[in-house]
């Protein structure tokens, strides 16, 4: 059943949560501009890597062969991420049931791929085109990326060399794919599409084989680089909405939230009481002031999995135990910092760093943790970054305005919360 | 991890062999063998092949009483910077660049200890950090900007804080 819309916003102004207003019911089917998002402990294949996702939003995406209805895989857990732009689906997680279309360089005709770099390793993949329904949704000739192709042959070595590991099976990227929904429009946009950068090109047209022989770094259209879902759908397409409910406690087996295509574009995904705030036009970026220094190159974003931040007065934890690579404070630690765009009043924002360790060790089985913090090295780094990654999420609407559009009198790229 | 020691090893062998080498054959090795050149960790000498390698201007040279900055611009805007210490030694590198520059190129024999680190990271792909008493590393990577700060306590001029790295 679809409620009417003013149905729908009464609901929602009444319990605040769309997905408590009858998404997760059974019986009812969510307005077709929004997505329902589970955080759990990840896909089969990871999980039987022996390992398990934390604070990781996971959606359903559905390809067909371009032109198919019916040649068709839904994949599940592909993760919703503000940090990057694009969808990405592994190799290993297609089914066969849809043949994506290569894309292909205007120049030599010979099939594109993308190397997609990452903090801790990188991504060889083919860039290709599939009709793509992510709710009720659909985006034909969307252009995504296939982490793991094994038509993409060999990573050149400007790739696979110097960037750390390869990343391409579901189990190193963690997912089955990503559904990166961030402030561009593409992944690498207009530099792309006039200059190949001198080292660390993302975009090769390669031969069969691939490799140092086959591949060369190119030039591609934006048309032809994995683009934002979003902002390619016909309507509802200037921005999205992340909403989850507040955690409570230190952990949760379960979240469900919603993914909203559009900011102000319907009766039900307004930006209520949130505020917009301009960011960074090149890289997205806005300032956070915490503990009296200032980053001002920081990020909101939906797949990191903490808040990443330096403050040598929180202990890190032990690095042989399971909360390697997050804090480990002696008991809960409360903090105060304010977020501030590019224009426009701070925003003060508190959160909570809670000990990782006995956190992981007390809910083996949980997948939600809203009180995980993790260090930078105890460094800041050059650009000064404050990473609010998941746990900011909680209990918040979240709202991304894409560059080139505008949500009311605001242009984007913006953050609202 | 991989033995930090067994790596460093390694590189330094190499670049011992690299500088017997003529200068026009060195230049000829730097553009096909990333893996020969390193950085963090080497002399001076080895930040001007870095610069070259990554195509960026002549690095900039600083003189602190601690230390000297080299600090080189990339082709895409981004900068570079080395810290080398008294002894002539690379300690610290950090960037900011649009498109991140080869690790291997400027962490030398530690990038094995990132190779390492990294294949056992799995907590989402946008930040990672890795401290051990003789390496600390960062990395920011975003959609389109890359930043990171690598150094080695050690080596760290006498009262020099990491945090003073930029």
């Amino acid at each position: 059943m679809i409620l009417p819309r003013a149905a729908r916003a009464g609901c929602l102004a009444l319990v605040g949560w769309l997905a408590a207003c009858g998404g997760d019911s059974g019986s009812s089917t969510p307005p077709p501009h929004t997505v329902p998002v589970t955080l759990d402990q990840g896909p089969a294949a990871l999980i039987s890597s022996g390992t398990v996702a934390a604070n990781a939003p996971f959606v359903s995406v559905t390809l067909c062969t371009p032109g198919s209805t019916t040649a068709c895989q839904t994949i599940d857990h592909v993760l919703v991420d503000t940090g990057s732009v694009g969808l990405r689906i592994v190799h290993e997680a297609l089914s066969g049931a849809a043949a994506p279309k290569p894309v292909t360089d205007a120049h030599s005709g010979l099939p594109l791929s993308e190397c997609l770099l990452f903090a801790d390793g990188f991504a060889w993949g083919s860039v290709a085109t599939a009709d793509v329904t992510i709710g009720g949704r659909a985006i034909p000739g969307l252009v995504f990326q296939i982490p793991g192709d094994p038509a993409s042959g060999t990573a050149p070595n400007a790739c696979s060399s110097g960037n750390g590991p390869d990343e391409s099976t579901v189990a190193q990227f963690g997912s089955n794919g990503v559904l990166g929904v961030g402030y561009f429009l593409e992944d690498c946009g207009a530099f792309c599409a006039s200059q190949v950068p001198s080292g660390g090109a993302p975009f090769y047209a390669c031969s069969a084989g691939g490799g140092d022989q086959g591949c060369t770094a190119v030039t591609v259209p934006t048309a032809n680089q994995p683009s934002n879902p979003i902002g390619q759908l016909s309507t509802d397409n200037n921005g999205i909405q992340l909403r989850f409910p507040p955690v409570a406690g230190d952990s949760a087996t379960t979240v469900s939230g919603t993914l909203v295509f559009g900011i102000g574009t319907e009766d039900d995904n307004g930006l209520g009481s949130a505020t917009l705030h301009p960011v960074d036009a090149t890289d997205g970026t806005l300032s956070t002031s915490y503990g009296g220094t200032s980053f001002p190159s920081s990020v909101i974003d939906s797949g990191s999995t903490a808040y990443y931040f330096a403050d040598s007065s929180i202990p890190e934890c032990p690095g042989g135990g399971p909360g390697r690579g997050f804090y480990c404070p002696a008991s809960t630690v409360a903090r105060n910092a304010t977020i501030t765009g590019t224009s426009g009043p701070g925003v003060p924002v508190a959160f909570s760093v809670a000990n990782a360790e006995q956190v992981f060790t007390a809910a083996p089985s949980a997948a939600a943790f809203p009180a995980l913090g993790g260090p930078f090295g105890n460094l800041q780094l050059p650009s000064g970054t404050f990473d609010w990654g998941m746990p900011f999420f909680f209990g918040r609407s979240v709202f991304v305005v894409f560059e080139n559009r505008s949500a009311g009198s605001v242009q984007g790229p913006a953050l609202g919360f | 991890m991989t033995d930090p020691g067994l790596a460093r090893g390694g590189g330094r062998t190499i670049f011992r062999k690299i500088r017997m080498l003529h200068r026009a054959t060195l230049l000829g090795l730097l553009m096909l063998a990333p893996a020969a050149r390193a950085a963090l960790g080497e002399n001076r000498a080895s930040v001007q092949a870095d610069s070259r390698a990554l195509g960026a201007a002549t690095p900039v040279v600083t003189s602190t009483e601690r230390y000297e900055l080299h600090e080189s611009r990339t082709a895409d805007g981004g900068v570079v910077r080395q810290y080398v210490n008294a002894q002539g030694t690379v300690f610290a590198v950090t960037w900011s660049a649009r498109f991140r520059p080869n690790l291997q190129q400027l962490l030398g024999a530690h990038y094995a200890e990132y190779l390492s680190a990294a294949r056992g990271h799995t907590t989402g792909h946008h930040v990672f950090s890795v401290t051990t008493p003789g390496f600390v590393i960062g990395i920011v990577q975003r959609p389109r900007g890359s930043a990171g700060t690598a150094h080695l306590p050690a080596l760290l001029p006498a009262g020099m804080r990491a945090e003073e790295l930029r």
